[in-house]
């Protein structure tokens, strides 16, 4: 292509993928950079909201007998705390890498449902939105983040705090159920010729799998919170246990769930770390199937562990005896995938320790610890022991942070300079690295001595005579130095976004299709799609071929077939709307409405129908459009024949 | 080896599997299937927790 051409499609593409502008622009927009980069930035929110809490609770347990938090607050700060972190900042923010990331991953021009996708950005708003306004109206949750019945009942928890919960949990579930058929349509159908199953990034692949689970493990905790909101709001009787019901149902459905969670955050960490080795390794990843089977291992593995989470409901032992095996399995894919990385590293003659490659070698750190913390709880003689101690929480923590936020913050890292074409400075970026790694593990490391000596987690403060101060005050010291860390990373992020270095298409010389747009990559993404022949086609000595003949006129990207991609056809795609929005908006006061009355099932549903009928309106400009354009499927057939 | 692919002359649509909305249409039934069993696993457990 010549460069007057190539500069005359760019010109035509940037025309027809403009959003409109002004606050209806902000309002409607469907591309998937954006609305993956605010998704970011709002979960980014949450973390940082939830750790502000944590920080509360740390200063309250900081001296024994401490009146600084009373009793009824610090249940609603850890409450809050669990929920934020778990359900806005965790799933929603590896949801949102993935819907920035996979569309130019696997080289299409869009996500294969924009409307959808934004959608499901505005109802994880106004589901955090509604958190904690609840909490500004000492209506937050008050029975922590898996919020068992019958403590969570209306019996033991009047009020709407529960309700307000349940409600938060079917916000947040339906736009992660939404976001990940999403990606899952995207890396199955929209991956660009040449990129064979085989060939697809490894983070592609960990955001499929993760989606997946996420398809199979979120429903039934949407089904449980069903269940809790009728029990408290109509009377069913599901969780009690004097008319029927069963309080263990509830730990069921929410493990069932809550397992598979933990998966559903650590798996596109893995993906991340499968990405980011290579880059600063200069090599190619070691062992890609094997990574690839042991994430798919993990994610049915992480099905049947769930009752590990319920040694102490005195359920048989046989049983139990199963999930400890199934538990300790889970060892075996986790190491394999160690061992690819390490010999990722080890076959590299140079190996870059710029700060992405730091949070991911404190990643190996920090898991390894967790997870031999974890083998310990997954021995049920020795859970009986640990449960609801501190020990757990120094276990969780190690598991989700070193596992899950390590590598994300080495992947804000990573993929900061292809979001926003700015370099983040290096030296801050190993200052906050270093406060990070080193308060954690000062404030989490002690936890597991609380724990072994007795201290019981969700207490809001502890006896003199306990023994526990020393260690509660170093855990808090090291929580304050994680809190400078986060403050150093967002004063590094708001500098670099004015000051910072200009990026280039590829700063890291990595291989992966994304860095071969520039950086921030246009709303179309590739000005044409590349055609490509290995897993790292930046790496190859040819580069990648192109795709010709898309139209540039109308917003399209290219379908090919599902495991060798060869070219389908081309999908038109919708164009920017504020159906969306107003859709989340009728969902959301229907949702809110339900924590107060179950008319508003039958009330919100008459706005919901509207809103959707909105949504599917054809518009005549648009039709006209893609007819305009339009080329049967025989059509090809009889060219063909000619 | 890499090589230029046209795509001017293929369809604006395919039927079946073909379709993104089948695989959209697909993901939702998983998910609407699930809460199904999800009740019918509840009911069972109930069944089995509750003298009748």
């Amino acid at each position: 292509m010549t460069a007057n051409g190539c500069e005359a499609e760019a010109a035509a593409l940037d025309r027809t993928w403009a959003e409109p502008p002004g606050l209806h622009g902000w309002i409607a927009t469907i591309d998937h950079h954006r609305i993956g980069r605010r998704f970011i930035v709002t979960a980014f929110v949450f973390f940082v909201l939830a750790g502000l809490i944590a920080a509360a609770m740390r200063l309250q347990l900081a001296w024994a007998e401490n009146d600084l938090i009373g009793p009824d607050l610090y249940n609603q700060l850890f409450s809050m705390h669990g929920t934020a972190m778990m359900f806005l900042f965790a799933v929603p923010v590896m949801e949102a890498m993935g819907i920035y990331l996979v569309p130019i991953l696997v080289g299409a021009r869009a996500i294969a449902f924009p409307r959808l996708n934004a959608f499901s950005y505005w109802m994880l708003l106004f589901g955090g939105i509604m958190l904690f306004t609840a909490f500004l109206f000492d209506t937050a949750p008050e029975a922590g983040w898996f919020s068992y019945p019958p403590l969570a009942s209306s019996e033991f928890s009047a009020g709407k705090r529960q309700d307000v919960w349940s409600q938060l949990i079917t916000f947040s579930e339906m736009s992660a159920l939404l976001g990940a058929i999403n990606i899952i349509v995207t890396a199955f159908k929209l991956r660009t010729p040449g990129m064979s199953l085989g060939k697809t990034p490894l983070f592609v692949w960990a955001l499929v799998i993760t989606s997946f689970m996420i398809l199979f493990a979120m429903p039934t905790v949407m089904l449980g919170t069903g269940f809790l909101l009728t029990d408290r709001l109509v009377s069913t009787r599901f969780f009690d246990p004097s008319h029927g019901g069963d309080a263990l149902l509830w730990q069921h459905l929410f493990w069932f769930f809550g397992h598979p969670e933990v998966y559903i955050i650590f798996l596109p960490a893995l993906g991340m770390i499968s990405q980011i080795l290579p880059a600063f390794c200069r090599r190619r990843i070691f062992g890609y199937f094997g990574l690839l089977l042991a994430m798919g291992v993990t994610g049915v593995l992480s099905f049947g562990l769930w009752v590990h989470h319920m040694f102490a409901t005195g359920l048989p032992p046989i049983g139990m005896s199963f999930f400890t095996a199934a538990s300790f399995l889970i060892a075996i894919p986790t190491g394999l995938q160690i061992f690819c990385w390490i010999a990722t590293i080890s076959g590299s003659g140079e190996v870059r320790f710029a700060s992405p490659m730091l949070y991911v070698t404190a990643f190996f750190f920090i898991f390894i610890i967790g997870g031999l913390s974890g083998l310990m709880l997954g021995s049920m003689a020795l859970d009986q022991q640990l449960h609801d101690s501190y020990f757990v929480v120094a276990h969780l923590h190690y598991v989700l942070i070193g596992g899950a936020v390590f590598p994300l913050f080495g992947a804000f890292h990573y993929w900061f300079p292809k979001m926003t074409g700015r370099l983040l400075s290096e030296a801050l970026a190993r200052w906050s690295f270093w406060l990070f790694f080193i308060g954690f593990n000062v404030a989490f490391f002690p936890m597991h001595m609380l724990g072994l000596q007795g201290m019981t987690r969700r207490v809001y403060t502890y006896g003199a005579d306990a023994g526990w101060q020393v260690l509660n005050q170093v855990s808090t010291a090291g929580a304050l130095l994680i809190a400078m860390a986060v403050l150093l990373f967002i004063c590094n992020v708001w500098r670099s976004l004015r000051h910072g270095h200009q990026a280039g298409s590829n700063p890291w010389a990595a291989s992966t299709l994304e860095w071969f747009t520039p950086s921030p990559p246009p709303p179309y993404s590739f000005v044409r799609q590349r055609v490509v022949a290995s897993r790292d086609p930046l790496w190859d000595a040819e580069a990648p071929g192109e795709v010709t003949g898309l139209p540039v006129d109308v917003r399209s990207t290219l379908v090919t077939h599902l495991v060798d991609a060869r070219p389908d056809h081309v999908e038109l795609l919708v164009s920017p709307s504020v159906a969306p929005f107003l859709t989340a908006l009728a969902v959301s006061a229907m949702f809110i409405g339900t924590i107060y009355s179950p008319w508003a099932v039958v009330w919100g549903g008459v706005f919901v129908a509207a809103a959707l009928v909105y949504w599917f309106w054809p518009s005549r400009k648009e039709t006209e459009q893609h007819v305009s354009h339009e080329m049967k499927p025989w059509d090809d057939l009889k060219k063909a024949r000619s | 080896m890499s090589r230029n692919v046209d795509v001017a002359h293929l369809p604006t649509y395919g039927y079946g599997s073909r379709a993104l909305t089948w695989w959209g249409t697909g993901g939702m039934m998983v998910i609407e299937g699930t809460v199904f069993l999800g009740a019918i696993a509840a009911y069972l457990y109930l069944r089995t927790r509750t003298d009748l």
